[in-house]
């Protein structure tokens, strides 16, 4: 165990994988965040976009009309009818309403929700900055809001009268749950990416390493070999790399050492020769 | 006595693949082979004889393929 631990094979894969985890892993954070906030990005523009078109929808004077009580008068039932159609034809929006400005405060007009309706004149407690801009021109939320109803990223667009006038905003809330659905399973195809790229790499890595490891466990059992007196080993390590050089040294040496030692038994022969004749 | 040009070129040759021993490895092909010939005097027509034992002998010391290789890199060299 402990060998295989301080093997080179382990070594080589171990650091190769760690550092390719930590690569994926900057890459992926990175990825993931410029994803979610372009993706909030593009939802703000959706909602934007969906808040222009209804408000553009809506005839401002009958909006204006539109007072405490009346709720069953034909000027709500024309505005709640586009917006029943509307929000029946975009499943991603979860509540669309009217409203109008009371100074730095907001009140609704139109709620066709037919769950739990704000009533007409209701103050909406958590007015934040987009949504008064939306009295004047189209807006979104630039995070999450949270109020009673719920979490939402909005988006907002003014109401405007014949004459050109703002006289209410459209609102479009889309559920955050529904944002976030989406920014995670971005996330999920990132990570599995990543994850098949990591386990493709580690792959090659682990076969690169058996291939250098092998090379280099022959070169170690040919050292082997010669240190213990056998010459007769086989160079059989054919590469175009360092390792590749390295057996071609040994090679080298190898061939050197036989032709010495030949030399050198040749003259010690002689020498014995020479010694019997005298 | 200095060492012919033709034989330094062929030493040099053979130092890369037989390392440090090569030029006792030549001299021991010309001394045995080519009629007792002192290596640093070999010529031109001596290279061919060479080249041939070069590789008989190399054979024994390097791979088959590395003393052919060697060989011919030593023949081209007439």
């Amino acid at each position: 165990m402990t060998k295989f631990f301080h093997s080179l094979k382990t070594k080589l894969t171990v650091s190769f994988i760690l550092l390719i985890l930590l690569i994926s892993g900057m890459a992926y954070l990175y990825t993931f965040n410029q994803t979610k906030r372009a993706l909030k990005e593009q939802m703000r523009c959706e909602l934007m976009s969906v808040a222009s078109s209804v408000a553009s929808a809506i005839d401002g004077d009958l909006h204006s009309r539109i007072g405490p009580g009346g709720r069953q008068g034909p000027e709500f039932k024309a505005v709640a009818d586009l917006l029943i159609r509307v929000k029946k034809n975009n499943p991603k929006i979860t509540y669309l309403y009217t409203m109008r400005q009371d100074g730095q405060g907001a009140y609704f007009v139109v709620d066709p929700d037919p769950e739990e309706p704000a009533q007409i004149g209701e103050a909406y407690e958590d007015v934040n900055q987009e949504m008064l801009a939306g009295f004047r021109e189209p807006s979104a939320d630039l995070d999450f809001v949270t109020d009673k109803w719920g979490t939402f990223l909005s988006g907002y667009a003014p109401i405007r009268d014949s004459l050109g006038n703002p006289v209410g905003l459209v609102g479009v809330d889309m559920d955050s749950r529904m944002v976030i659905a989406r920014q995670e399973f971005i996330g999920r195809t990132i990570y599995l990416i990543i994850g098949l790229a990591v386990l493709f790499a580690g792959m090659i890595i682990l076969l690169f390493s058996a291939t250098i490891i092998r090379d280099v466990n022959r070169l170690n059992s040919i050292a082997k070999r010669i240190s213990l007196g056998d010459m007769e080993v086989k160079m059989d390590v054919r590469r175009h790399d360092e390792i590749g050089d390295l057996a071609e040294s040994f090679g080298r040496m190898v061939a050197s050492l036989k032709i010495m030692m030949a030399e050198h038994q040749e003259n010690s022969e002689k020498t014995e020769q020479g010694n019997d004749h005298d | 006595m200095t060492m012919t040009d033709l034989a330094q070129k062929v030493l040099s040759v053979s130092t890369a693949y037989l390392g440090p021993a090569a030029k006792m490895f030549l001299a021991r092909q010309t001394k045995y082979h080519l009629h007792g010939l002192d290596y640093d005097q070999l010529q031109k027509e001596h290279l061919s004889e060479l080249s041939r034992w070069i590789f008989i002998s190399g054979s024994l010391v390097i791979e088959k393929d590395k003393a052919q290789e060697l060989s011919q890199l030593v023949a081209r060299l007439a």
